[in-house]
């Protein structure tokens, strides 16, 4: 009897920390998304701007969310602020156990639902983290921020390689990129063709970037070249051509290619300094969502030894990738089309790490699991021998396999309004000032008239189209010098 | 195994692996205490390192070594009664993942460089110009001023040099322990020969845990 009232008197605690860890601690981030996906872009940042003012702090998911609305609605320095949260609180590795915070997270995980411990983050967050970082800091002007966001995307890049390399080795070949879109391939073999021996030489050099070739971020890696190239610093070219290279090599991985950066690249090559480090226009478009994870999971009743049952609940994430919106813009200047070509893909990138860590989430998953029905087991033998009141003894049970079944739960955050695809065009800047965006069918998505180009860098145009339906986002950098960052 | 036993197991796992950590200490080849600074390789652990990002005694460091190792040059020299030299402080730029302000270490050197009474610093031109030199000779309300008291044009001293940098940043990892090197990569810049009067690095490196980014 004193086991029974002993195992009452747990109960309620048990269930307490189990409905606080259920609670919805991510209700920001589901307004952000909500209004950010129907296409309400200055809706979004104000309910990012009242989240990042929450009295009690933002959570990480939170930040990144509200830093993705207030980029798309063209608020870069609240964006940067949104971000800066963002990256204090990413843990910067995969999700290994090398600590004792990590073994803490890791049983708190296990024990009470694996989305009841804080969101640590995924590496190709961190990376795009200090991408649109740098990229809001380019749509600013300020160099000199751009430059240290660029730095930390890099160490990023290279962390997520000594993080996960083996791990996404072990998956085996990750098969064909997508195919190169109708045109494209023309494009991506001229650009091919240009590239003088050398620099083809200085591509193949790299071999190891076809089995990295979804662990780096090629668009990551552009951005910051053409931010380099755009300093007017000489000291700055030997890093643009190898942030170039890196850009071509990995969007080149597996027979794809991206024909604007391939031709950044042979120009480079051809000489440092042939790359115009203005007077050009960049046009980057976000097309669609990323991919989300949707919860599985599984109850059973086992016959357990000795009489009585042995209940067992798993639940696991399950990768989800979401339709596109278009597959590709294009961008029209002085009469001439440019279509915009993919240089990112967030499905395969969010992917592959996610895949990489599947095992040891299985494995945390089936652990949970056996330990639970272990200690139910344990309780269920406890009541049959204390010989208490029956009924009492049968509702500590249905509590208790409620609690298990409430704790059991897959961890199925992540940043969820991620682009699907990022696509790039890189072309003079127009004589009259004016480039449109023309969708597939040729219909006007946007027109838009850009201001003087700067003393140096590119004139970047963002577009931003999450679901099919809503308006587009669009925004162009400030006028102003971006200068060498100083 | 019973429930016990599996808690046990568990926790007994979590107090391994904490004691598996360990890899946090810095060190460093700068340390509080100037006269233990030594660009010869890394000290032994102090408490004053406290982290893998510069601190204002690596700013003080490599301020100190580079105004000492300029004032040591013959070039830094001028001949008798050629007064000192007018420099201005030009581009710094900060080459690291770290939002730091250049202005630790450059304001450090100007100050270095004018107590030796050998260099004057310009405010009319470079990174750290002042927009008093010209906001006084043209004033948004010049009839506040005694006639005849404002400034003239032309008088203002043109820098002969120009103080100027990059700070790089590299990270080696290796298990549970990662090495950062800071490089401070100055020149000195002679206006009239176009010749880089001076050029010196100072290097500091940190070793401490692998567990987060040195930013």
């Amino acid at each position: 009897m004193r086991q029974l009232r002993g195992i009452a008197a747990v109960l309620p605690a048990f269930f307490l920390t189990a409905c606080a860890s259920l609670a919805p601690p991510l209700q920001d981030a589901a307004s952000i998304r909500a209004a950010y996906t129907a296409g309400d872009y200055a809706a979004a940042a104000d309910l990012a701007s009242a989240a990042l003012a929450s009295p009690g702090g933002t959570d990480l998911l939170t930040a990144l969310e509200a830093g993705l609305a207030l980029h798309a609605a063209g608020r870069w320095q609240d964006s940067n602020a949104a971000f800066d949260i963002a990256e204090e609180r990413l843990m910067w590795k995969s999700r290994d156990v090398t600590s004792a915070a990590d073994a803490a997270r890791l049983l708190g995980g296990m024990l009470l639902g694996e989305d009841s411990v804080p969101y640590p983050g995924r590496i190709y967050e961190g990376v795009l983290v200090n991408t649109y970082k740098g990229l809001n800091a380019m749509m600013l002007g300020d160099a000199a921020a751009a430059r240290v966001e660029f730095n930390r995307m890099a160490a990023r890049q290279e962390n997520a390689v000594r993080q996960l390399a083996a791990k996404v080795a072990a998956l085996g070949d990750p098969g064909p990129p997508p195919d190169a879109p109708p045109g494209a391939a023309a494009e991506i073999a001229a650009a091919g063709q240009a590239l003088a021996p050398e620099a083809a030489a200085r591509l193949a050099a790299i071999p190891r970037f076809p089995g990295e070739r979804d662990l780096r971020n090629p668009y990551s890696y552009y951005l910051a070249a053409l931010f380099r190239a755009g300093t007017g610093l000489n000291s700055d070219l030997p890093a643009a051509r190898d942030l170039l290279r890196n850009a071509a090599a990995l969007s080149n991985a597996g027979g794809g290619g991206n024909p604007y950066v391939l031709r950044d690249f042979a120009a480079v090559e051809s000489s440092p300094a042939a790359l115009p480090p203005s007077g050009r226009v960049l046009v980057v478009y976000e097309d669609g969502l990323g991919p989300v994870l949707d919860a599985w999971r599984i109850d059973l009743a086992l016959p357990a030894p000795g009489g009585g049952i042995l209940p067992l609940s798993l639940a696991l994430p399950q990768f989800r990738v979401r339709a596109a919106v278009h597959d590709g813009l294009d961008a029209r200047a002085d009469g001439q089309v440019y279509p915009l070509r993919p240089l990112l893909d967030m499905d395969a990138l969010a992917g592959t790490e996610f895949h990489a860590g599947y095992n040891a989430l299985l494995g945390r998953a089936v652990a949970a699991a056996v330990l639970k029905s272990l200690a139910y087991h344990g309780v269920d033998r406890a009541l049959e021998q204390s010989g208490g009141d029956p009924l009492l003894a049968d509702l500590l049970r249905v509590a208790l396999l409620a609690g298990q079944a409430a704790t059991t739960r897959a961890d199925i955050r992540m940043a969820a309004l991620l682009p699907k695809t990022v696509s790039v065009a890189a072309f003079p800047f127009p004589s009259d000032g004016v480039i449109e965006i023309l969708a597939p069918d040729g219909a006007t998505v946007g027109r838009l008239e850009l201001p003087a180009p700067p003393a140096s860098g590119p004139v970047i145009v963002r577009v931003r189209i999450p679901v099919a339906g809503v308006p587009a986002a669009m925004h162009v950098s400030r006028a102003s010098a971006a200068g060498p960052g100083r | 195994m019973n429930t016990r036993t599996a808690v046990f197991s568990l926790l007994t796992a979590g107090l391994l692996l904490a004691g598996c950590q360990g890899g946090g200490k810095v060190v460093s080849n700068v340390r509080l205490d100037p006269a233990s600074d030594t660009a010869a390789g890394l000290l032994p652990e102090d408490q004053s390192v406290t982290s893998l990002a510069l601190q204002t005694r690596d700013f003080e460091f490599a301020a100190q070594r580079a105004v000492q190792a300029f004032l040591d040059s013959p070039n830094a020299r001028r001949p008798a009664g050629a007064g000192p030299w007018i420099a201005q402080v030009g581009m710094v730029v900060n080459d690291t993942p770290l939002g730091i302000d250049t202005a630790s270490v450059t304001s450090r050197i100007e100050i270095g460089l004018m107590r030796s009474g050998l260099f004057l610093i310009s405010a009319a031109g470079g990174s750290r110009s002042s927009g008093f030199v010209t906001e006084s000779r043209d004033p948004e309300n010049p009839e506040l001023f005694v006639p005849g008291s404002l400034p003239r044009s032309g008088t203002v001293a043109a820098p002969e040099l120009s103080i100027e940098g990059v700070i790089r940043q590299r990270s080696l990892a290796n298990g549970n322990r990662q090495q950062v090197e800071y490089e401070f990569d100055f020149r000195v810049v002679d206006a009239a020969s176009g010749l880089n009067l001076f050029r010196d690095l100072v290097d500091i490196q940190k070793v401490g845990g692998n567990d987060s980014f040195a930013w």
